[in-house]
């Protein structure tokens, strides 16, 4: 479970940064609600740590790490298809994806 | 820098993608394998595939020096033996076995996985030869991999933009996005991928330190090798089930491969080594026992910080280590890497196609086929593995035929017909022969899509599904290519 | 003798990839063995550690050769450092 949770927090980490960038802001439409650029980007960066945090909380660190950067580009990637096919989606992302991640936290330590 | 990015990448361009496609299949060499061996299907524990498999070596291979045998897994039900044999026309044999009977002649001669896994770093070519090259391929990546990121000024502006259907720009951010996002694999497989080689490329170290006693260098290089030379007594194996059951305890993991050196002989050794689907690094360590009396000879664990951290860096090439998951992302960018490779190229023409220079036409010409051409030699191989019936000499050597006559006719079609309308009907032919392979699959071995998920046959379902994805990209590329002139290759 | 422009970018851009294969080659094989001497470890585990370290000497020497300003410049760096870890090698005792 905690490779899914890892996973998408790097999703929604990488959300919140394309939506930090101006000309992805616009690409999306970004809504009002949503936080500052400055916020945006911070968050960003924090969702991603926090996401390899998760994934080095398990034992066996060293194969973590490999799966990490490998689902980091996988995040990544599929941000970059959202931001062209769905654009409209991507402000919703990072939230979603951080409510999904709590879930799969919660049913996992169960 | 940007002139070295793209004079190099395109030098070697053609092969480095050939490269990245076959070790994409290599990923999933143990299930291709399983995939071409339909008659196989019991799932038997290792240790008694493998004394079923040294029962019928002992049969018909009792005087070859020694037997390598790699063990079943979770991924691949067969043992698959190795063996000099004075009949083999190559002086040696590589074959799969029944697991439950230890039988080989009710399988199809095939190389299977292994025959992608091979031409990606042998390139088909002799002894050093195809090693060497792929080698200096792999060192010309490194560095069109570095200058190309020295290039890329805008590594983090860009780093989310794609725009496709706008001509030259939407190549250049497929190459991009494909290059910058996986670029940590790209980069650790590239560097990791010299190093497979390393002993054979740059074996200046241990020649520094060794001169030419290469007893003491293979000593200490490998202490949990053991050997000694055959007693010229005959006596029988003794209990090789006890003795890879004893291994596997004091291992503490799964058996990966054994060797059997000097069957038949008082001075036989078996070798266990450990499955190196169990941890990063790749064969950590092996147990040695007498062959005739089960007595323990050696037992090894890999310790030295260096050795063990090329055996890591060996391990993360080789990705056996990986999960379920961690297979897909493996699978997935070096699809990526490939693309970036094959992307590449594209530019190269398309930036240059107003030139109209003889070079750059024929360059244009030779990446349609060579590129193109890879995934339809690729489902080329999978076809002629269903079509050739079994009972027929030389099988194998015909599959890998196969293959690469279609390559072949793929190159000298981008040649008469270059441009975009090769491309789409190359396209059209490729995604045909990919959509169609579940049908003929079903149609000639009746394990599939349809049939499989009453049975539980993950992988047939598996490898179906892989090749509709496949035959439906190349059938969008196809599209693509026969609609808008802009998003192909210059000529209009 | 008269070289024309086009011809004397050739012969430099030659040079230079001379310069990146066989002198990038000639540095990483000096260095893994000068640092297959130096290395204060077991001699196997310091055969591995000067391998996978003078590995990177040879992207690096390739970069080098391309970035430099003038093919000379990329010739005298390549000529340099190979010639500082040969005789570095060969103090250390290095068996050919």
């Amino acid at each position: 479970m905690t490779e899914l949770s890892s996973f998408l927090l790097a999703l929604a980490g990488f959300a919140s940064l394309s939506l930090s960038m101006q000309r992805h802001a616009r690409q999306a439409e970004s809504p009002r609600w949503l936080p500052r650029q400055k916020t945006l980007r911070l968050t960003g960066w924090a969702f991603i740590s926090l996401s390899l945090l998760i994934r080095l909380s398990m034992p066996g660190w060293r194969i973590a790490l490999v799966e990490w950067v490998g689902a980091l580009g996988l995040a990544a990637t599929l941000v970059v298809l959202a931001l062209h096919y769905r654009p409209r989606l991507v402000p919703i992302i990072p939230a979603s994806a951080i409510a999904l991640a709590l879930v799969t936290l919660v049913l996992g330590l169960r | 820098m940007a002139w070295l990015h793209g004079w190099a990448g395109l030098v070697l361009g053609w092969l480095l993608f050939a490269i990245a496609a076959t070790g994409t299949a290599s990923v999933f060499k143990a299930e291709i394998s399983d995939w071409m061996r339909p008659e196989l299907n019991a799932r038997v524990d290792p240790v008694l595939a493998l004394t079923a498999a040294i029962r019928q070596l002992e049969k018909k291979a009792g005087d070859a020096p020694a037997w390598y045998i790699s063990a079943p897994d979770e991924r691949t039900v067969s043992p698959i033996a190795a063996y000099e044999s004075k009949t083999a026309p190559n002086g040696y044999v590589q074959e799969a076995m029944d697991p439950v009977t230890g039988r080989s002649d009710n399988i199809r001669d095939t190389l299977g996985g292994e025959f992608f896994y091979r031409f990606h770093f042998e390139l088909e070519l002799p002894y050093p030869w195809g090693r060497v090259l792929a080698s200096a391929a792999a060192m010309v990546m490194l560095v069109t991999l570095i200058s190309g990121i020295i290039t890329h000024r805008r590594i983090f502006a860009d780093f989310f933009t794609l725009r496709p259907g706008k001509g030259k720009r939407s190549w250049l951010d497929a190459h991009n996005v494909m290059g910058v996002l996986a670029m940590p694999f790209h980069l650790m497989i590239t560097f990791t991928g010299i190093l497979t080689l390393i002993s054979l490329t740059l074996p200046w170290a241990g020649i520094a330190n060794y001169g030419n006693d290469t007893e003491a260098f293979y000593n200490e290089f490998s202490p949990g090798f053991y050997s000694r030379p055959a007693a010229g007594r005959r006596a029988p194996l003794g209990d090789v089930a006890g003795m890879l059951n004893d291994a596997r305890k004091r291992m503490g993991g799964r058996i990966g491969q054994i060797s059997i050196v000097n069957p038949g002989d008082a001075g036989a050794v078996v070798t266990a080594t450990r499955h190196d689907g169990d941890q990063l690094a790749y064969a950590t360590g092996s147990v040695a026992y007498d062959g005739v009396t089960g007595t323990l000879l050696s037992s090894y664990t890999e310790a030295r910080p260096a050795k063990k951290t090329y055996d890591v860096l060996y391990g993360l090439h080789m990705g056996r280590f990986a999960p379920k998951f961690s297979r897909w992302l493996y699978f997935l960018c070096s699809l990526a890497l490939a693309g970036t490779i094959g992307t590449g190229m594209m530019l190269w023409s398309v930036s240059r196609a107003k030139d109209r220079k003889p070079g750059t036409a024929f360059v244009e010409r030779l990446t349609t086929g060579a590129i193109g051409g890879m995934p339809l030699a690729m489902v080329a191989y999978f076809w002629a593995n269903r079509l050739i019936p079994s009972a027929v000499a030389g099988r194998s050597d015909l599959e890998v035929r196969s293959f690469f006559m279609c390559w072949g006719a793929a190159i000298l079609f981008g040649m008469l017909r270059p441009g975009r309308r090769g491309w789409s009907e190359l396209m059209a032919v490729t995604a045909g022969a990919w959509l169609l392979l579940p049908a003929l699959s079903a149609f000639t071995v009746g394990r599939g899509l349809l049939a499989s998920p009453f049975h539980g046959n993950g992988l047939f379902v598996g490898f179906d599904l892989v090749a509709i994805t496949l035959g439906a990209i190349a059938l969008s590329i196809a599209i693509k290519a026969a609609r808008s002139p802009a998003a192909t290759v210059g000529r209009r | 003798m008269n070289i024309t422009g086009a011809t004397r970018y050739r012969i430099a851009v030659a040079s230079r990839v001379i310069a990146a294969v066989l002198g990038g080659y000639m540095l990483a094989a000096t260095l893994s063995m000068a640092l297959a001497r130096a290395l204060p470890m077991t001699r196997e585990e310091a055969t591995t550690t000067a391998t996978l370290l003078a590995v990177l000497s040879l992207p690096a020497a390739a970069l080098w050769v391309f970035a430099a300003r003038s093919a000379w410049g990329a010739w005298a760096g390549i000529v340099l450092a190979t010639t500082a870890s040969g005789m570095a090698a060969w103090l250390l005792g290095a068996s050919i």
